[in-house]
């Protein structure tokens, strides 16, 4: 059942899953063109510079795309299966919801993957240039970097916010009830995601606390992830239960 | 048997059902019929565990209905699920939901619509639409089949293509069980078994064809007498 499901995502986004590889492919070449440009040819300071402003910005830029482009997916993998004429044949068959929901998950992460690791390719690239014209003095701390790239390529939280709204539009009569519904949950999510956050900036300026990178990272991972099972389990519960269309 | 106890269904202020009780035996076509918003849908949906009552319950073969009432009733909703890029893609997946389909009985009706499988299904007239979607739903080993509003929007073509389809599936399922929704009393007349008239969220009456027939001409004269016994008037 999950390979059929997974068959039948790709199948149903196989265009636009084709176009965001085609920008992944393209983002990748220009970062790899920039690079091999700098390393390779001797830049007068003054075009060597503007070439790394022109490159940081266009890495910035296609970060950016990166996380819009995620919204995006995750717009398309629940709207086609969810739309008003979609609930009934998608939720009310036999398969399990958990062979449903995963193959969506998993390119999802593909996805966050490939464009977390466009992200990690930019920062080496810097650092190794860097690390040339310093002549090995640049620190490149592999372990944050790689925790970060976990990090964001497993992170499902927001992909389960977005089922759970979702689930909370279907499953009440009452529209009115849905969309406070919603909104409640979008304010526990943003609140959870972003507490730990809060709560370090507070330490820093009441008790000059001080906060490793790592532990930060995954604490706020953590934090993420269980709100966003917490949400799964709600919005799988909620379609077992009722859908209204 | 399907049997619905006391079933009612509310929609914010508006009752769609209102205290609902109907017994299905097994066999035979039955015709849910009434005008349009009547509760035939809200009633199939109930039976389909699409909606949960908002009071009474429905059974099925002496089992209360959860959503995985599916896997025992083959139901072509009033709603398009076609909704897989191709024919072929559609065809495959929901072929690949339930085990008890005859793919070779799917692929004979859907031959005979001539079309190519790798077209779009978007651009499938509603007809052609309404041809696959039946194969899809007569295809499958089950007791019971559900079509609700087949005939609704279709060309006079279409719609006879359809009946002489279900016809022919009848006289060779003589055991099976389907039940139709509509509102084109005329059109149905000759499928059907057994008639239940629904008018705004009640029951009017229920009742075998060769009765009713018996005692006025036709469904819609049937129908009409009914509402006024009712003494629902326009």
């Amino acid at each position: 059942m999950f390979a059929l499901n997974f068959n039948k995502e790709w199948r149903m986004n196989k265009a636009i899953l084709k176009s965001f590889f085609t920008i992944l492919i393209i983002i990748f070449l220009t970062n790899t063109t920039f690079y091999i440009l700098l390393k390779s040819f001797d830049f007068a300071f003054n075009t060597g510079n503007i070439l790394k402003a022109i490159w940081a910005i266009l890495a910035g830029l296609s970060s950016m795309l990166g996380m819009i482009l995620n919204i995006a997916l995750m717009y398309f993998l629940l709207s086609k299966d969810l739309g008003k004429n979609k609930v009934h044949y998608s939720i009310f068959t036999p398969q399990s919801l958990l062979s449903w929901y995963l193959p969506k998950l998993v390119f999802l992460i593909i996805i966050q993957g490939l464009f977390a690791l466009i992200d990690l390719g930019y920062n080496f690239f810097i650092f190794d240039i860097a690390n040339s014209l310093s002549g090995g003095a640049a620190d490149f701390d592999w372990k944050l970097i790689i925790i970060d790239y976990f990090t964001t390529t497993f992170n499902i939280g927001f992909f389960a916010l977005f089922t759970l709204c979702m689930a909370l539009y279907y499953s009440f009569r009452n529209k009115g009830l849905s969309w406070l519904l919603i909104v409640i949950s979008l304010i526990i999510y943003f609140a959870a995601s972003n507490g730990y956050t809060f709560y370090q900036q507070f330490q820093m300026v009441l008790n000059n606390a001080i906060f490793e990178a790592v532990p930060t990272l995954l604490i706020n991972y953590g934090i993420k992830n269980i709100t966003g099972l917490i949400f799964i389990v709600i919005a799988m519960y909620l379609f077992d239960q009722k859908i209204e269309y | 048997m399907i049997e619905i106890r006391h079933l009612t269904q509310t929609f914010g202020n508006k009752k769609a059902l209102d205290d609902v009780n109907l017994k299905l035996e097994k066999g035979g076509i039955i015709g849910l019929i009434g005008p349009n918003g009547s509760g035939k849908s809200t009633i199939i949906r109930s039976v389909m565990g699409i909606l949960k009552p908002t009071a009474g319950e429905v059974f099925v073969d002496g089992k209360k209905v959860t959503r995985t009432i599916s896997k025992r009733i083959a139901y072509m909703a009033d709603i398009n699920e076609l909704y897989l890029p191709t024919v072929k893609d559609n065809i495959d997946y929901f072929t690949n939901i339930y085990k008890d389909y005859d793919k070779n009985m799917v692929m004979e009706i859907i031959n005979s619509l001539q079309i190519d499988l790798n077209m779009d299904a978007k651009g499938l007239s509603k007809g052609q639409t309404i041809i696959i979607r039946f194969a899809l739903t007569v295809a499958r080993d089950v007791d019971y089949y559900i079509f609700d509003e087949p005939l609704s929007g279709l060309d006079p073509v279409f719609r006879d293509s359809f009946i002489n389809r279900l016809t022919n599936y009848r006289k060779n399922n003589p055991h099976k069980t389907i039940i139709i929704t509509s509102h084109m009393l005329k059109e149905i007349q000759g499928l059907l078994d057994e008639v239940i008239a629904i008018y705004f969220a009640k029951i009017l009456a229920h009742d075998k064809k060769e009765n009713i027939l018996r005692e006025t001409d036709d469904l819609e004269t049937w129908f009409k007498e009914q509402y006024v016994k009712a003494g629902i008037t326009f």
